[in-house]
């Protein structure tokens, strides 16, 4: 949701080094960082954080798994890729390697995604630079149900009950 | 992953399959392969490409070699904007869609999935399946199979190769229908416009749209114009259409020729043909003719069949249809028929009467109408058990008594001008028998005929054997047909045989009916004598004579059957022994010598078939009283994809006791062979030659070739080119000529448009009568 | 000299119980189910309960001039009768094609065009009648694994030929 911003991140993991002055947390062994919606499984994380806020969060696994509800209309977001860089300053989110995105019925999959959590939109794949055969992405979709048919402007969502917070480690 | 089909999914000849090479004709460079697609279930979508963007309201954008799949259509395209919400894409940059049916390439498409439409423009397209391709500012194509372009293009010849196609500012291809209608047609040879068709409809499926006139002409040897039809198609309703069509005839004139047709729920389907010329070139006068033909069901058990034909004078038909084979129809029909069918029940009401178009057969040989004939039938068929059968008919017989003919006045009187009404009654009671050895079937028939004869004239009353007109009579008919089937396995070159040997014994009686020759003969003749009339035991069909019969039937077959139970061989001989002389004739009661005789001619049939395409067959009609053949046909049958031979000869000679000698009375040899030297080239010759031998006998045809065709045909994968040279005889109306037929020469050149059907005179008519087993597929035929 | 009454050559066992589909005409069918049935053949009504499946095609009996005589009128007319049949056994995926030809003549009087036309009913009823004959004996001695074929030889890439059939014209 949005307000999963400000909510506070808690993190389960077996292991926990801490580099003080690069700020730098790597947890390591069956990870586990919730806020608010959002939720990442990861074998590795490696956390920076300024001033006490969560910056960006780097979770690599045999794959790594992101799932977070980005607004009270939309379902659940699941992706999963061999690295998921969570960037909660712009409120980003780029998956590298065996990338696939779920979102309803659809489903991206490919080398790079890219998740723009304020504007919603997803994009992946680079273009095809000369000369070196690009890493092709696909996407299955299916036709949206009973929504107004209306042409590609916001579509008006009505809240959901808010989801019960995570209770702290 | 589906492989990416070649442009309009043509695959050259070194690309197709050994399989696929070998059943390619040499002069094609390739073949459309209709593209193999793995559907995808329910309404998914599928797309690769090199990038994508989506929003939130899965709007998708893609880049770079999209490839789209939907169900069995797959769309490819540099760039493609999908909208979820709509359900539809527009794509661009070399877009490619291709599905089973239907191939297209564009610079621009959109498509909606819910609505089954696409639209791509300045497109090439191709339909794998058909054989067609072409080209169109704009297409429209629903997953309906229709397809809707404007200022299209469209042929049957190989990508790259323009020998012909039509150019339409409209064009409609409705795959589910096989119809293609076009507006403001050119049909165009190598990019030159050739004719201009402001509404043309014409097939683009296998099925044969019978009906369908293409323009056609038939050029004379003096490269004069013999035959031009070109027909105008009037779509007016679904159920209705029309066709107009001004055919020039050179020595005629141009007769507008016009045909409705309609299909209703009730009254089946119907067609009305009306052609009208006013002043004839050479004869000065009005010809015309009608035709109309009507056939529907009702329920599942009544059906109903019409059939009216009149034309304006006898030589109509012959006129008219310079180009097609001569027509010896000497009666044209008019008939109404209901009829009523239920497992072994039948019945039927029909009226029929007909127009005689032929001069020489006077008004006393002209047939009775059947206004009308009821007929009620009840003819189970059973094995090991009864077997009842029951026939009653009720008809008036009826015809004209004066007529002109030839501008001169015909009348009938006496015995040729009666009429008259029939009531027929036909009872029999069989017990057929059948085991695997044998066959035993005992029948007893009682037919029972009542006359009530009308327009009898004084003169014949006051006669002493003036007819009884009321005559009524009955006459029972026991017969025994009975056979055995005796098999023996044996070795022949090699191969095992079951040879078998079917002894057949028929013995029928029935008493003779006197008086049965004051009967009009309504509708009976003569049997056909051949090895199987042997044992019907009847000497007419027809119902106007019982023949009074006291005689056994022998024969036996002889058949070498191999491996796979193909008939090899067949040889079959057999002979009728008389009791007493057959007393019952068509027509009066002299009884003619052969009627008076203790056997009847020995009759054999031979057939040779070594394989499934060769067949060589005798048939013969032995004499034993005086020793000559009867009747003598020999037959050689060859059959094999594109070439077909057939050689026959049928002598048939009597016995002229006067001179004691044995006359000719035909005898004649078919030639008939088309013959394709390679896939391009194909010969076509027939000749009839009449063998007769004419000393002083009856007036002879002008030429002993009665009828011949010789013609060559060059065919490439999307036209073929027919050029044909015919003679045939026609009968010499006028008495003082001194010969029977006059001849009739005729030069035929006919283009034939692969996928379009025919575009010219028809010769595939003219070849399929002439060579046994021709019958033309409309389609490339390899 | 080796002959003996025929014994009993029932079909062979594996199609026993067919299901026939057929477009020749009801009397041909009427003759065909008897004999069959006489074969000890169980004809059953769905295709999915039968060991194979007879499609008959229908009777094409085409006729044609054979001679003409010396005033240009047709002497004797031809009849050639053409069959096409297809047993389909449910546990193969191939069928076997049956093609049977017959003939037989008529002489024609052209002064008696009603009794010809009976004639001529009698000649196709005829030819009928040996049609079904014939049909039973390929299927009694038939090898089927030796004569199947799986697709339709004369099938070429891109569309199947049709034969032309010509709509008979106005004339009797």
């Amino acid at each position: 949701l949005p307000e999963d911003f400000n909510q506070e991140v808690v993190i389960v993991s077996d292991r926990a080094e801490i580099d003080r002055q690069a700020g730098v947390v790597i947890y390591q062994g069956d990870v586990l960082l919730t806020q608010g919606t959002l939720r990442i499984e990861s074998d590795r994380l490696t956390v920076v954080s300024t001033e006490g806020r969560m910056e960006k969060a780097t979770a690599e696994g045999q794959p790594a798994r992101y799932q977070q509800q980005i607004n009270p209309g939309s379902p659940l977001t699941h992706a999963h890729a061999q690295r998921i860089d969570y960037l909660a300053a712009n409120q980003e989110a780029i998956l590298i390697g065996n990338a696939v995105l779920r979102q309803d019925s659809n489903e991206i999959t490919g080398e790079r995604i890219r998740y723009d959590m304020n504007t919603e939109v997803i994009s992946a794949g680079q273009p095809a630079d000369a000369g070196e055969k690009p890493a092709r992405i696909k996407v299955i979709f299916q036709p949206k149900t009973a929504e107004p048919a209306t042409a590609p402007a916001p579509a008006v969502t009505v809240p959901d009950a808010p989801v019960p917070a995570e209770t702290q480690p | 992953e589906n492989l990416s089909t070649p442009p309009l999914s043509w695959y050259e000849r070194d690309q197709l399959s050994a399989a696929e090479q070998q059943a390619l004709p040499e002069f094609c460079r390739g073949a459309y392969r209709i593209p193999a697609i793995t559907p995808l279930p329910g309404d998914l979508s599928e797309a690769e490409a090199d990038q994508s963007t989506s929003d939130k309201d899965g709007n998708f954008e893609l880049q770079g070699n999209v490839v789209l799949q939907q169900q069995d259509r797959i769309v490819r395209s540099q760039t493609a904007r999908w909208f979820q919400s709509l359900n539809t894409g527009e794509f661009s940059g070399q877009v490619g869609v291709t599905t089973p049916e239907l191939v297209l390439q564009g610079e621009q498409a959109s498509l909606d999935q819910t609505a089954g439409r696409l639209h791509i423009n300045q497109a090439e397209y191709s339909l794998p399946g058909r054989h067609i391709r072409g080209s169109a500012d704009e297409i429209q194509s629903t997953n309906t199979g229709l397809m809707d372009m404007r200022n299209a293009t469209f042929t049957f010849c190989e990508p790259g190769h323009n020998d012909w196609d039509i150019a339409a500012t409209e064009l409609h291809l409705d795959q589910n229908e096989g119809i293609g209608t076009a507006k403001h047609t050119r049909l165009r040879i190598a990019r030159v416009p050739v004719l201009y068709l402001p509404y043309y409809r014409f097939p683009i499926g296998d099925q044969r749209m019978t009906g369908f006139l293409n323009p056609s002409v038939a050029i004379t040897s003096k490269l004069q114009a013999e035959d031009i039809q070109i027909p105008f198609y009037w779509n007016i309703a679904p159920n209705y259409d029309a066709t107009i069509t001004p055919h020039y005839v050179r020595e005629h004139g141009t007769v507008l020729e016009s045909q409705f047709r309609h299909k209703t729920r009730w009254f089946g389907d119907g067609e009305f043909n009306y052609a009208y010329l006013e002043k004839d070139k050479t004869t000065e006068e009005k010809r015309w003719l009608v035709n109309y033909q009507q056939e529907g069901r009702f329920g599942s058990n009544w059906q109903h069949r019409w059939v009216y034909n009149n034309v304006s004078d006898d030589d109509y038909l012959n006129d008219m249809t310079p180009t097609s084979y001569v027509d010896r129809t000497t009666q044209l029909p008019r008939r109404g028929e209901i009829l009523w069918n239920r497992n072994n029940w039948h019945f039927d009401i029909t009226g029929e009467t007909f127009q005689t178009i032929d001069p020489n057969i006077g008004l006393a040989a002209r047939p009775y109408g059947r206004l009308p004939q009821l007929n009620l039938s009840y003819m189970p068929l059973t094995i090991n058990q009864w077997q009842f059968q029951q026939r009653l008919q009720a008809t008036r017989f009826s015809r004209k008594s004066n007529d002109i003919i030839n501008d001169t006045e015909q009348t009938l009187s006496g015995f040729a001008a009666l009429n008259g009404d029939r009531l027929l009654s036909d009872t029999s009671l069989a017990y057929p028998m059948e085991w695997p050895f044998g066959f035993v079937k005992p029948e007893i028939e009682y037919r029972y005929r009542s006359y009530n004869l009308r327009d009898a004239d004084e003169a014949l009353l006051a006669r002493p054997d003036a007819p009884d007109l009321h005559a009524s009579f009955g006459v029972p008919r026991y017969s025994l047909d009975a056979g055995l089937y005796f098999d023996r396995d044996l070795d022949l070159f090699g191969s095992d045989y079951q040879q078998t040997l079917e002894p057949r014994v028929f013995w029928v009686n029935s008493p003779y009916q006197e008086n049965q020759h004051q009967i009009p003969n309504f509708d009976s003749a003569a049997i056909t004598v051949t090895y199987a009339s042997l044992f019907t035991g009847e000497r007419f069909t027809g119902d106007d004579r019982l023949a009074d019969l006291d005689q056994v039937s022998a024969g036996v077959t002889s058949r070498f059957i191999r491996g796979d139970g193909l008939e090899q061989f067949r040889a079959s001989v057999g002979q009728i022994f008389y009791q007493t002389d057959r007393q019952v004739q068509l027509n009066g009661t002299t009884v003619p010598p052969a009627d008076t005789r203790n056997t009847s001619s020995m009759l054999a049939e031979v057939e040779w078939t070594p394989d499934t395409h060769w067949s060589v067959y005798s048939i013969l009609e032995w004499d034993p009283y005086d020793n000559y053949t009867k009747q003598s046909r020999y037959g050689l049958r060859f059959q094999h994809d594109n070439r077909m031979l057939n050689l026959a000869s049928n002598t048939t000679k009597q016995f002229n006791a006067s001179k004691d000698e044995t006359e000719v009375l035909s005898d004649q040899i078919d030639i008939g062979a088309f013959w394709s030297l390679n896939d391009r080239w194909a010969l076509i010759a027939r000749a009839l030659y009449d063998n007769r031998p004419y000393e002083e006998s009856p007036k002879q045809p002008r030429s002993r070739i009665l009828e011949s065709l010789a013609g060559v045909e060059y065919q490439n994968c999307c036209w073929r080119v027919q050029f044909t040279y015919r003679e045939s005889s026609l009968q010499e109306n006028n008495p003082e000529s001194e010969f029977t037929t006059r001849k009739r020469y005729g030069f035929l050149f006919s283009v034939q448009l692969k996928g379009l059907g025919n575009f010219g005179a028809g010769t595939d008519k003219l070849i399929s009568e002439s060579v046994t087993g021709y019958s033309r597929r409309q389609y490339h035929d390899y | 000299c080796g002959w003996q009454l025929r014994g009993v050559t029932p079909l062979p066992p594996e199609y026993r119980v067919l299901h026939l589909q057929s477009q020749a005409s009801n009397s041909f069918n009427q003759q065909l189910r008897l004999q069959l049935e006489f074969n000890d053949v169980v004809l059953a009504d769905e295709a999915a309960d039968a060991q194979a499946v007879l499609t008959v095609g229908a009777l094409e009996i085409e006729r044609r001039t054979l001679s003409i005589n010396s005033s240009g009128q047709i002497g004797e007319y031809e009849l050639n009768g053409r069959l096409e049949a297809r047993l389909q056994r449910n546990d193969r995926d191939g069928f076997v094609l049956i093609e049977l030809r017959g003939r037989r003549y008529l002489s024609n009087d052209v002064s008696n065009v009603v009794g010809t036309a009976n004639s001529e009913q009698q000649q196709r009823a005829d030819l009928e009648r040996d049609m079904v004959r014939q049909l039973l004996r390929r299927l009694q001695r038939l090898n089927y694994d030796s004569e199947m074929q799986t697709d339709d030889t004369s099938a070429t890439p891109g569309a199947t030929p049709i034969d032309s059939p010509d709509a008979n014209g106005a004339g009797a």
